[in-house]
């Protein structure tokens, strides 16, 4: 939905960084056979990173090569469609509707025009996604609602508001066989992350427009808004590790430590200045300043 | 709603928040109205659906500790408030429960007691971060610390607290520290090197 949880390339080994593309691919094509072409334009890194939690044990991972329009010359490696990457699509299409739904709320009058045009596809694949995963559908509906709740009532901690938000991305994990545990912990982080990451990009222009951000609960300053949300960061972030231990098996478990040590880090610091986003380069350990 | 929450979803009052959770999923996909479409039952279906989520809500708000004025914690608060030897009891009784990951039993104890304490504050911190709530852990923890500055186990968890959000900013190894490190080090071999008499790294006035 906003791309904020993806792994640090750089630090991945190649045969990794394949594997993390062709799970994205694998993620495109599961939405566009189940739920049409148009549907496989909302694929994106942080349910992609739902399905590398989901994926259970190596034999559940297997690739094929395959074309699509975006590669039409080359092939491609590619995932092939598995119960991890169905889930993960289904995901998609729920949180993609519900967030289009947000945006004819409160976003800008050029921005509502292309949403409402998209409106009506995404109602629809959500409605299809609603009757193979109803339980998923209803979780994702009721984090989502209380969070809106929490935000009407004016709930003054973060963590609360936050965990309204975990609770959908646990939800994912409902689906999983083994260590289900730690997977909705995993995914619970990850959503709580993706959260904070949004409001701080989103800081500046919340204030100038009036609307509600979460980190104003914290402060009314950028800068420490930011210092919160990456402190808040490192915590998920060393106590992710005990959560990784258990998924000792799974295919794309030093992908997933990448993302929780470094590429979590990398998407907040380039979070901000958009004009910035693309320059900044280098290792986020290495960057001091904030 | 008249009936008690926990026995709606059939689970004891002690059971641990992923109990509660695997129970009320388990209704949920039973009784949900999707299954029972066209279906004669479809209106006791909703009404079941209804009390569930109902009863799901209320445990989970008495769990969050959102000033809950229930049986449960009742019972604990007219038992527990006030005699201090009792309190130590109960904190153990907390702290056991802590331990053993039953983090909704621990804070349902703990909502009972009324008047509270440095430590009632620092086992209150520590039931939110193990739920991963670390922004009001650490309000908690401060609390703690500043009511009790002598306690040794309090000031640690701040410090920790502090020692993680540091981390956010300073390397966590690697980088540019590698490489200072290597100079140093380079540094000091030269030095003990030259006072042999030997020399590591020729400077140009050596040559």
């Amino acid at each position: 939905m906003f791309g904020y949880v993806k792994p640090f390339s750089p630090d991945l080994r190649v045969r990794e960084l394949e594997g993390y593309r062709a799970i994205y691919c694998g993620l495109c094509r599961t939405l566009k056979k189940e739920y049409g072409i148009p549907a496989s334009l909302l694929v994106n890194y942080d349910m992609t990173f739902a399905a590398m939690v989901l994926t259970e044990g190596r034999e559940e991972c297997r690739f094929s090569a395959c074309r699509c329009a975006a590669s039409p010359f080359r092939k491609k490696t590619c995932a092939v469609i598995n119960d991890a990457l169905r889930v993960a699509a289904a995901g998609t299409v729920l949180t993609a509707y519900r967030k289009a739904q947000d945006d004819l709320r409160d976003e800008s009058f050029r921005k509502r025009i292309v949403t409402r045009l998209a409106v009506p596809f995404l109602k629809r694949w959500s409605r299809k996604a609603e009757k193979r995963y109803p339980e998923l559908a209803f979780e994702t509906e009721r984090a989502l609602s209380l969070y809106e709740k929490l935000e009407a009532e004016n709930c003054a901690s973060v963590d609360r508001m936050l965990d309204a938000v975990g609770m959908g991305g646990e939800a994912l994990a409902s689906y999983a066989h083994t260590a289900r545990h730690e997977r909705a912990g995993l995914l619970y982080d990850a959503a709580r992350f993706m959260t904070l990451a949004d409001a701080l990009d989103d800081f500046r222009e919340d204030e100038k427009r009036g609307r509600f951000n979460l980190l104003r609960r914290k402060t009314e300053n950028y800068d420490d808004a930011k210092t919160f949300a990456a402190g808040y960061l490192a915590m998920i972030a060393e106590n992710a590790e005990e959560k990784l231990a258990a998924l000792s098996d799974d295919p794309y478990l030093p992908i997933l430590k990448n993302v929780f040590s470094l590429g979590m880090r990398k998407s907040l610091l380039e979070t901000g200045d958009p004009r910035k986003k693309r320059r900044k380069r280098g290792y986020p350990h290495v960057e001091r300043s904030l | 709603m008249s009936k008690d929450p926990y026995s709606v979803l059939g689970v004891s009052p002690s059971a641990s928040d992923e109990e509660i959770k695997k129970a009320y999923r388990e209704l949920a996909k039973k009784y949900h109205p999707d299954a029972y479409r066209n279906h004669p039952l479809s209106g006791l279906a909703e009404e079941k659906m209804k009390e569930i989520n109902e009863a799901y809500d209320e445990v989970q708000k008495l769990r969050a500790g959102g000033g809950s004025s229930r049986a449960g914690s009742d019972a604990y608060s007219s038992a527990y408030s006030g005699r201090s030897s009792d309190r130590n009891g109960i904190y153990r009784t907390v702290r056991m429960y802590i331990q053993s990951g039953n983090l909704g039993g621990a804070e349902q104890i703990l909502n009972g007691i009324a008047d509270r304490d440095a430590e009632w504050y620092f086992l209150m911190g520590s039931i939110l971060y193990r739920r991963g709530w670390y922004d009001d852990a650490r309000s908690n923890f401060e609390t703690a610390a500043s009511m009790d500055p002598g306690n040794a186990e309090y000031r640690t968890a701040v410090e920790r607290m502090n020692a993680v959000n540091q981390n956010a900013f300073t390397s966590t190894g690697a980088g540019g520290d590698a490489f200072c490190n290597l100079c140093q080090g380079l540094m000091c071999v030269d030095c003990l090197c030259e006072a042999c008499g030997g020399n590591l790294c020729p400077c140009i006035g050596c040559r």
